[in-house]
């Protein structure tokens, strides 16, 4: 039998990347048939299969790294390297949304009636709601930092508790802002303010959502006994998601909600 | 007195000791998905795991397959 003589991980045959592939064409195909033929069909089953092959394909990392020992330190270099180089490329791809709303708010044209925010827009009071969603963010920030100090000092119990706590203010962000948009005076239908909000905040919504099922499969694997105080590598890159979601909702705040009021 | 046996039940309900239900199984899995036995990984953790892959697989070709006859579908303008 022989064994490797290097620290990489040579990852075996799966049949992920393949169910992913089919669930992308599934959901693609599936918001055509529902745009054009009101059919939500293959849509259900393009999200069913995705969030099939998603369980499995992590469940899988979980096995490779936790159970047979994979990730060693070159391994988790190459992660920490990938997490990274994600998260700049969501980057991107907020500063995308940030550049269509400053290009309409900085010249506002003579139909939105010259200023901004544009005629017949009530923007929503930034010392409401707003201020109530950022303090909930930068509270969650403060409470994985002290999570993630609580797991590397192997205090398993406190680890818990901050986790715990991180993950319920995300929720309580979700919720405050679910209501915002249900309130909301302005649509998205509402010209260029109206679409320059809800995609940006949206997408952010998104991504809280994203993170917090992050951070929840965290916490399940720390009641788990997955994490060691020493490696724990799955929970820092949900703390970087985190605090780059977090940092995000600041730019929103200050450019969108604050500046555009 | 009251208070003392109130907030004394109240520890011995929220203490950590009593919260234990999760025991350390790391060893076991550690043990079960390193066996030399040639099933692939992602069939390895038992029963469940080949329904779950045979579910996704079928639901996946299936819809394919439903997505290609959709597209035949649409593809031919109807009154």
């Amino acid at each position: 039998m022989t064994h490797q003589s290097h620290a990489y991980h040579m990852v075996k045959p799966s049949p992920w990347p393949l169910t992913g592939a089919l669930s992308a064409l599934l959901m693609t195909s599936g918001l055509t048939m529902w745009f054009h033929f009101h059919s939500m069909t293959l849509l259900m089953l393009g999200l069913l299969t995705n969030t099939l092959t998603m369980y499995q394909w992590w469940r899988d990392v979980t096995r490779e790294s936790t159970y047979q020992g994979h990730h060693t330190p070159p391994v988790q270099k190459g992660l920490r390297y990938g997490m990274i180089l994600f998260i700049t490329s969501e980057i991107f791809f907020f500063a995308g949304f940030f550049w269509a709303f400053y290009h309409s708010s900085l010249a506002p044209t003579p139909q939105l009636g010259g200023h901004w925010p544009p005629t017949g827009i009530t923007p929503l009071n930034p010392l409401e709601v707003p201020l109530l969603n950022t303090s909930v963010l930068l509270a969650s920030g403060v409470s994985i930092t002290w999570a993630h100090h609580s797991l590397m000092e192997n205090n398993r119990n406190q680890m818990i508790q901050a986790l715990l706590i991180t993950i319920l203010l995300g929720l309580y962000f979700t919720l405050l802002q679910a209501s915002e948009y249900f309130e909301s005076p302005f649509t998205i239908s509402d010209g260029i303010y109206g679409s320059t909000f809800f995609v940006a905040t949206g997408f952010h919504g998104l991504h809280v959502i994203i993170g917090s099922t992050f951070l929840t499969i965290c916490f399940i694997r720390q009641l788990m006994f997955h994490f060691t105080s020493k490696h724990h590598f799955g929970f820092e890159a949900a703390a970087w998601y985190w605090h780059f979601v977090d940092v995000v909702w600041l730019f929103l705040y200050v450019s969108i909600y604050w500046w555009g009021s | 007195m009251q208070a003392l046996r109130v907030s004394q039940a109240l520890i011995r309900s929220f203490s950590s000791t009593a919260r234990n239900r999760f025991q350390n199984r790391v060893r076991e899995k550690q043990k079960l998905f390193q066996e030399d036995n040639d099933i692939p990984l992602y069939l390895k953790g038992g029963i469940v795991d080949n329904i779950l892959y045979r579910v996704t697989m079928t639901l996946c070709l299936g819809g394919t397959v439903y997505s290609l006859y959709s597209l035949g579908w649409a593809s031919f303008p109807r009154n």
